[in-house]
């Protein structure tokens, strides 16, 4: 079904891939790249603005910017990935099944999902946080938790609908294997929504972690994520605009990657999806 | 449909206890002790003044007691009176949740408004050629957190429309106009970024259903893209959609508080942030109480939108 | 010569009362008019009108001074109510509601009240409100926490309806310094109360301004008090707290206009504020606000005081403080140095350990018995960033002494009920609250029988030095009593302090005969203050 050759023809797919592939060699390569370390702290060197010494200037205590960014590339990256698959890996066949199996099953289900959405995610996030202490792993659970609902829910839409559809009915009529269904009919339709709503996510939790991190819940300082040098260094953007300007591009710059690349991918599932303007 | 909607009926009052059981709960186990917060550092050393606020607060009676006490004043209509301050944490609730349902209206209007829209017009053929400047753009405003941009906003304000005060919240009822105007720069930013959400998924969908064979079969026979788009693709696509809208609703009524606090609004979401901090007991749970309900509420009312947009979906 | 060195010259009968009551009575008229004088003297003529608006970052919760702990709910019921006494630009203890007192011996209080003043709710003040304020304080069904410490009175009297005489269980030196913070010793009406059950939602006192309306999270109203006792005073029709907590947004409205006044604990906010016209940047008089960094010693490696004293050589105070305060800091101990006399005044040279030495620091390590350091952590509030930001630059100088540090942010409630119980790992660093006497800054942190003894330690000699603190009258005594226990304390390093900082007020130029207290907390401004505010419009 993913058919590689496409893959390679496909813009967006490649244009976000090499995105992601640059961020992924930056985060492995954090340590050799960024010029010094990024706790480092300058005395005598708070609040410049980019230089030679520091390209992207020095933050409130002094520290290098340039090299904080890279280094953040590593936490946001964990994060985004860690917590995305963990909440793709549960959410979606626990949503197939509720879809697919219908009945008492869903509609309880349903039920018990309402409530785990309903429930404030800000209250949920505090409690988890307060409750485990603040750390990374911690933190990738959380979000983990309060973005699977949204997978589950959109993964048994989507088989609902597919169920709907003649074709399905026809092949659950002739006596096809569950199974087959599932795989064959099924999830081409739950796939769609399901890889742009992870590309999207894989952005979101950064800027999740950037609202956790306003809140004082997200990663621990001195940690340098993209997410909390903005919300930190927010308050001193009409005097040092390269305090939040720098993390800020680099977001946007992963956004733009996975997002790319979550495109791509999903319009070579099928080429059917690539007409009508793609 | 009504042997559907009588089943989730029923199925509310077991719901709802759950609610409030787990809302209950979930509180009552951040670790963190109420009286030290209450106290402060200075007082809460001597212990007569602990002993005090216990027996005052009756904090010292089992959970379970506490609980059924709590549930007792709810079925009587009475939330209960804040821990910290006393007053009515039905009031409390009455005077901030209006603020935030206009924040979150206006914010879903400007998304919607935008969004759909803007992703229904890039899958026509001839916006071929722009495509990539519009996918572009939506991510960049994905990719800005709402809070940064609301910051964005009040300086650029601040410095460039000084008449315009963009703080505080003015009551709708008081003055309208004036009402909107002021929610307008917290709903500008927290409404941008969901448009951009929103646009994706109305794209994808959009997409997902023009390649299907009854679309085919409409473009085959001659029908004009418009009527193409309109008719067959865009009802259909709704459906994943007005899921994700819903989604978005539901957690923009629990959780704009990021936006409210630099904007300075007293809604509901800062309510429940500030009583979680002062470990207010009563407040939370009954504000907590109040959102879940309300969100399973709405979450009822989506479904029956999906069954009535698209009634071949069979809910066994 | 104030009302402090008077009651001392009486007791020890160097005059007797007729000259005391002559010569402290003129004093105390005369020292509230000299600072009416100093006040009114830039921008010509007060103009009567107009309503200050202030930006507060955090809500009161409610406005009973008498039940809330909270700094904000003091900065309302400040203006609204009266005490006996209060502190005026000097910071000196002033008359109030009282009009003269006499302390005849040193557990006895006789306060004369002013005649004819009015409660908000139209009815005359009397010696019967006092009575009923500290009594309702001392109620444990109130849960005031305040109770502890008005414990100390044996009884209240009222001879007449204008005289009230307190009488103290034993001398207790911070008594009169009580009397005079607002917030402990507010006379509130016992009509209102019984009627509303608290003061938290409706208000009604003695103060220059009167409550008219409070909506939690949003805004409170004062207006006018026509009624006031110091005639002509205020000039203001009345002060709006907006509230609006994000500190940009305060900035963007103070620019504006929308609000005339605010604070910041910022160091860079003057920076920011550089580029806006009609904005006046009033840097901290004194500093007083504090940090307190607790250790865990019931356990290793905290218990041993030469691991306690490396962590304090390990720390270059004068970096933190030109680092995180830009410069706007002082060295200090858990006494501020905006309480001088008993608070710390000089450098890092003149205490114990307070010397940045890593060299040192390694040294006493390896006698401890850790020669490749230690592995610990400490927990920061990241409700106040400026002390997780010190807890940042301290990791970077500590790992120079080979001691290896792990920041822990907590969620609030959380991390001060454990830095309150000492069930922390390690260490623990929050910004604590100013206090009024010396005694209320040492004794129920540093007295090992206490409850909250933070960190869990004992010293009979600590005890022995607050116990001789508190009942210690004699200022010059007691003033090196405090300074010896400072020092002790610095030498065991039980705690570990690392600088004394200031909160940097902001006006717009409309707002004149504004006076800073020094050192006040952000969000308790005097009223006195405010109530001789003018608006140059």
């Amino acid at each position: 079904m993913l058919r590689a050759g496409r893959l390679w023809r496909n813009w967006s797919a490649v244009a976000g891939g090499a995105i992601v592939a640059s961020l992924v060699v930056v985060a492995v390569l954090a340590p050799t790249l960024a010029p010094r370390a990024p706790t480092a702290l300058h005395a005598g060197f708070e609040i410049t603005p980019p230089s030679p010494a520091f390209p992207f200037g020095t933050d409130e205590l002094g520290r290098d910017i340039l090299s904080r960014v890279i280094h953040g590339a590593r936490i946001s990256l964990a994060a985004a990935l860690g917590a995305v698959s963990l909440a793709t890996i549960v959410g979606v066949p626990f949503g197939t099944a509720i879809g697919f199996a219908g009945g008492v099953i869903d509609l309880v289900m349903m039920r018990l999902f309402d409530i785990l959405f309903a429930f404030p995610a800000i209250l949920l996030a505090i409690a988890i946080v307060a409750a485990l202490g603040p750390s990374l792993t911690n933190l990738i659970f959380t979000i983990a938790v309060l973005t699977m609902p949204q997978f589950a829910v959109l993964a048994r839409g989507a088989t609902l609908a597919a169920r709907s559809l003649e074709y399905v009915q026809a092949a659950v009529a002739l006596g096809a294997p569950s199974r087959r269904v599932v795989f064959g009919h099924i999830l081409p339709n739950v796939l769609p929504p399901v890889i742009v709503a992870a590309t999207l996510n894989l952005s979101i939790v950064i800027l999740v972690e950037a609202g956790l991190s306003f809140l004082g819940l997200g990663t621990q300082p001195p940690a340098p994520s993209w997410g909390g040098m903005i919300s930190r260094g927010r308050q001193y953007m009409t005097i040092a605009p390269w305090l939040v300007v720098f993390p800020g591009l680099a977001i946007m710059l992963a956004v733009l990657g996975f997002n790319l690349l979550g495109d791509g991918v999903r319009e070579t599932l099928d080429p059917r999806l690539y007409r009508g303007g793609g | 449909m009504q042997a559907y909607l009588a089943k989730r009926l029923a199925l509310l009052i077991p719901t709802l206890i759950g609610i409030s059981v787990v809302s209950f709960l979930v509180i009552h186990l951040i670790p963190g002790d109420l009286v030290t917060v209450l106290l402060g550092i200075t007082a809460s050393q001597n212990e007569q003044n602990r002993q005090a606020i216990i027996a005052a607060l009756q904090l010292d009676r089992p959970l379970a007691v506490q609980y059924l006490h709590w549930i007792a004043g709810i079925l009587r209509g009475d939330l209960g009176r804040s821990l910290v301050h006393g007053g009515s944490v039905g009031t409390e609730i009455a005077r901030s949740f209006p603020v935030t349902v206009q924040l979150t209206v206006m914010s879903m209007a400007i998304a919607i408004g935008m969004g759909v829209p803007l992703g229904v017009l890039s899958v026509m053929r001839g916006a071929r050629r722009i495509e990539p400047l519009v996918r572009i753009t939506s991510l960049l405003f994905i990719s800005t957190p709402a809070f940064f941009m609301g910051t964005v906003l009040i300086v650029l304000g601040a410095r460039y429309l000084p008449a315009v005060s963009t703080l505080g919240h003015v009551p709708f009822l008081d003055a309208p106009l004036a009402s909107v105007g002021h929610m307008l720069p917290p709903s500008l930013a927290l409404g941008a970024a969901i448009s951009a959400i929103l646009l994706r998924y109305t794209r994808a969908s959009m997409l997902e259903v023009l390649g299907q064979d009854f679309v085919r079969t409409a473009r085959a026979k001659g029908a004009p893209e418009r009527r193409v788009v309109y008719r067959h693709a865009l009802v259909n696509a709704l459906i994943p959609v007005i899921a994700a809208a819903g989604i978005q609703f539901v957690a923009l009524i629990g959780g704009a508080v990021i936006i409210e606090e630099v904007f300075a609004l007293p809604g509901i979401g800062r309510l429940v942030v500030n009583a979680i901090y002062q470990r207010d007991y009563t407040l939370i749970q009954g504000a907590v109480l109040f959102l879940t309900v309300n969100a399973v509420l709405i979450n009822l009312a989506i479904d029956v939108l999906y069954h009535l947009v698209d009634p071949r979906i069979v809910y066994a | 010569m104030d009302v402090e060195d008077d009651a001392r010259h009486l007791i020890r009968g160097e005059i007797d009362r007729r000259t005391f009551l002559k010569g402290a009575g003129v004093t105390l008229l005369a020292l509230s008019q000299f600072d009416r004088i100093a006040m009114a003297a830039p921008g010509g003529p007060p103009k009567r009108g107009g309503v200050l608006v202030v930006g507060s970052d955090v809500s009161p919760p409610g406005l009973d001074p008498a039940k809330s702990a909270a700094a904000h709910t003091w900065m309302i019921s400040e203006h609204v109510y009266s005490n006996l006494l209060r502190r005026n630009s000097f910071n000196k203890l002033v008359p109030d509601l009282a009009e003269s007192y006499e302390v005849s011996n040193p557990t006895t209080f006789v306060f004369k009240l002013r005649k004819g003043v009015q409660f908000h709710h139209g009815r005359e003040a009397t010696a019967e409100d006092v009575k009923y304020s500290f009594e309702r304080m001392i109620d444990q069904r109130t849960a005031s926490p305040w109770r502890s410490i008005w414990l100390i009175i044996d009884r209240i009297e009222t001879p007449d309806k204008y005289t009230v005489r307190f009488v103290t269980r034993r001398p207790f030196a911070p008594f009169l310094s009580y009397l005079g913070t607002p917030h402990y010793s507010a006379i509130v009406p016992r009509d209102v109360v019984e009627k509303s059950g608290d003061l938290q939602q409706t208000a009604s006192g003695t103060g220059p301004f009167m409550l008219e309306r409070f909506v939690a999270e949003n805004i409170v109203v004062l207006k006018r008090n026509p009624n006031y006792f110091e005639s002509g005073l205020p000039y203001l029709d009345g002060i709006e707290y907006r509230i609006i907590p994000d500190e940009t947004a305060r900035l963007a409205a103070l620019r504006t206009g929308t609000i005339h006044y605010t604070w910041s604990v910022d160091p860079l906010v003057d920076e920011q504020v550089k580029t806006m016209p009609g904005v006046a940047v009033l840097l901290p008089k004194g500093y007083c606000g504090q940090h307190t960094m607790v250790l865990n010693q019931t356990k290793p490696p905290f218990n041993d005081v030469r691991v306690r004293r490396a962590v304090s050589a390990g720390i270059n105070r004068r970096e933190v403080i030109r680092t995180v305060l830009r410069g706007k800091g002082a060295i200090s101990t858990k006494i501020p140095p905006c309480d001088a006399p008993y608070g710390y005044s000089g450098n890092e040279k003149g205490l114990p350990y307070y010397e940045y030495n890593p060299t040192l620091a390694r040294q006493l390590l390896s006698e401890a018995g850790y020669p490749n350091g230690i592995d610990t952590s400490l927990e920061v509030p990241p409700r106040f960033p400026f002390t997780v930001r010190t807890g940042e630059v301290m990791r970077e100088q500590w790992a120079q002494a080979g001691i290896r540090v792990t920041l822990r942010q907590g969620e609030w409630g959380a991390l001060l009920t454990a830095f309150v119980r000492t069930t922390y790992d390690g260490m623990s660093i929050i910004p604590t609250v100013w206090q009024p006497d010396p005694d209320a800054h040492m004794y129920d942190i540093f007295h090992s029988d206490s409850g909250i003894n933070l960190g869990k330690f004992r010293d009979a000699y600590v005890d022995q030095l607050l116990e001789q603190g508190r009942t210690t009258i004699e200022r010059d005594k007691r003033i090196g009593i405090y300074q010896q226990m400072q020092r002790h304390i610095a030498e065991q390093a039980y705690m570990i302090f690392v600088y004394a900082s200031g909160a940097v007020e902001l006006m717009r130029d409309v707002v004149k005969g504004y006076v800073s207290l020094p050192g006040a907390q952000p969000g308790s401004r005097s009223r006195q203050y405010f109530s001789q505010v003018w608006l140059d419009k």
